[in-house]
């Protein structure tokens, strides 16, 4: 089963809550795999500190066969992220803007584009003791943030079967990357925390899994009396999975990368995400 | 004009909650940013009345249309993307999988494939209750947030600022160092970087500062959440001085913050103490500034 795990707000406790969650299932002997998708800012393994060996990821980028090509510019004019520039004798790809749909290599006549590949980032893995992790790295200045997510969701689904649960920490916000790993989920877990700020972003979290038709488990974090949430909740027909109330000392064994002692009722919360598989 | 963007890396970090501080002290004809597009917050510290709104247009629609596709695959089978579906017997673009790059299109023998372009939001300039205006967005839901609306906002924001003589403005920036963080601080003056007293927080702002050494801006640090983690305090302090970054703030950990956040209090406006560390802040930027 994959239970992805999501919030619209940053700082809401998704690591916080994949990382409590997965000790707990390893505790009742389910075989665990942590899959970290915030590519942008992975922070999994500071909870962890497993020994990482990463691999490089490429992605597709246009390489210029030079004798072949007339410089007629086709490829750039019909490149709809203008990632080509071409001139006289002159043919550059930029590669912050190319997308890899390879457009221009079909679009080149002269056979004068072919593929190419660059690094954008490292899959770090560890399989040594449980829980068993996936973490996506995304090189600093790189912009292929889905790109390298769809890579390490690809690399998990190749291993899914060694694994009861797989739990996939996302990045935050509600565009594009965090569609991609809600969409191959089976459970979704939106992990909100109890601010107004956290209740705006969750309502766009919301309406965002709506439109790929997705359900989800609620989890209110920081919660302080959740007034905004259980209204919409009761409005919506929302299933609250848990409500985590805020703690100093929770804070502080998080901000340490610490175990963190908390009383969650992973038991009922467990449970509930399995009623929905039996 | 000078042009000062808040960034964490991190999220949750605390920046709009800084920004908003320091909005407090921002003169009427200054102007305010939120470029966090994906999960916008600043509205509901700062009630903006939207005086101007303008519909986003990012990016290509295709569209197959079926009266002319002979239903070969060809679309299906060459889509780097997986963005083309067979619905009965249909082949339907999936709209949210899809890049919008029209190499379907391309590579349709019939012609088959139309394309528009795509309405993604609304940017709105408004007056907030501080007089000043803001710059900010709405995404429609499932949208692709490219950093595109995120140049896009930072461009009507400065065209603002130019016609009403603003001496700065002041953005909100997005979470991560991928695509919009770079957007948002791209042509800018001034980055307040922005970290948690976290484990996490350390590593997002080591993240964050080599990112940002590509850029031509003059760095700030900021701590916030200070005390949360002695250790991990020095070790940020450290960061800081050892890549030259000057430190100009510090907002300690306090459980007031959340309660005050609660009730959509901008802390500056109601808290004394507050009042007086955000001045300091606004001050020691500007002078950064200069």
């Amino acid at each position: 089963m994959k239970i992805s795990i999501v919030s619209g707000k940053g700082g809401a406790g998704k690591t916080t809550f994949t990382v409590l969650f997965a000790n707990y299932l390893i505790n009742k002997g389910v075989n665990v795999l942590i899959n970290d998708l915030d590519v942008e800012e992975p922070n999994i393994n500071l909870f962890l500190n497993k020994k990482l060996e990463y691999d490089n990821i490429y992605t597709y980028v246009p390489k210029h066969i030079k004798e072949n090509c007339t410089y007629c510019k086709e490829c750039a004019e019909k490149c709809l992220f203008k990632a080509l520039v071409v001139a006289k004798d002159f043919w550059i790809v930029l590669p912050e803007l190319c997308h890899s749909c390879k457009l221009c290599e079909y679009v080149c006549k002269y056979s004068a584009i072919e593929g190419d590949k660059r690094v954008i980032g490292k899959i770090g893995q560890s399989v040594d003791k449980v829980p068993h992790l996936l973490e996506g790295r995304l090189n600093i200045g790189e912009s292929l943030t889905t790109a390298l997510i769809k890579q390490v969701m690809c690399k998990s689904s190749n291993i899914k079967d060694n694994y009861d649960i797989i739990l996939m920490d996302s990045p935050p916000g509600t565009s594009c990357p965090v569609i991609e790993t809600s969409k191959g989920a089976d459970k979704i877990v939106v992990v909100a925390e109890d601010t107004p700020f956290g209740f705006s972003d969750f309502v766009v979290l919301n309406d965002m899994l709506k439109e790929i038709g997705k359900d989800y488990y609620l989890i209110i974090n920081k919660f302080i009396d959740g007034a905004e949430y259980l209204d919409f909740v009761a409005k919506n027909n929302i299933k609250i999975l848990g409500k985590i109330p805020y703690d100093m000392n929770l804070a502080r064994s998080y901000s340490g990368g610490h175990n963190m002692g908390v009383s969650i009722d992973f038991d009922s919360i467990y449970n509930t995400l399995l009623e929905g598989l039996r | 004009m000078k042009e000062i963007v808040v960034v964490s890396g991190k999220g949750g970090a605390g920046k709009s909650t800084i920004t908003a501080g320091l909005s407090y002290f921002l003169k009427k004809n200054d102007v305010l940013v939120d470029a966090d597009v994906d999960a916008p917050n600043l509205k509901i510290l700062l009630e903006p009345e939207p005086v101007e709104e303008k519909d986003f247009y990012s990016g290509k629609q295709f569209k197959i249309e079926q009266d002319f596709c002979i239903r070969c695959g060809r679309c299906y089978h060459e889509c780097s993307f997986e963005a083309i579906e067979i619905i009965k017997f249909d082949y339907v673009i999936d709209d949210i999988a899809c890049e919008g790059c029209g190499l379907c299109q391309f590579i349709c023998p019939t012609n088959a494939i139309s394309v528009a372009d795509k309405l993604t939001g609304k940017k709105y300039i408004s007056k907030t209750k501080y007089g000043f205006k803001m710059v900010h967005a709405l995404l429609n839901p499932a949208e692709e947030n490219s950093g595109k609306l995120v140049a896009d906002i930072k461009k009507v924001a400065k065209q603002l600022a130019k016609e009403q003589n603003a001496s700065t403005i002041i953005v909100d920036g997005p979470p991560g160092i991928g695509c919009s963080a770079i957007s948002a601080v791209s042509g800018s003056d001034i980055v307040l970087l922005v970290a948690e007293s976290s484990i996490s927080g350390l590593h997002d702002m080591e993240r964050l500062i080599e990112l940002s050494q590509n850029f031509k801006v003059k760095r700030l640090g900021f701590i916030n959440k200070y005390g949360l983690n002695h250790d991990i305090d020095e070790k940020l302090v450290n960061l800081f001085e050892s890549k030259g970054i000057e430190i100009v703030g510090y907002l300690n950990y306090s459980q007031d913050v959340p309660q005050y956040l609660k009730k959509k209090v901008n802390l500056p406006e109601y808290v004394e103490g507050y009042k007086k560390i955000f001045e300091s802040l606004y001050k020691r930027i500007m002078e950064g500034v200069e």
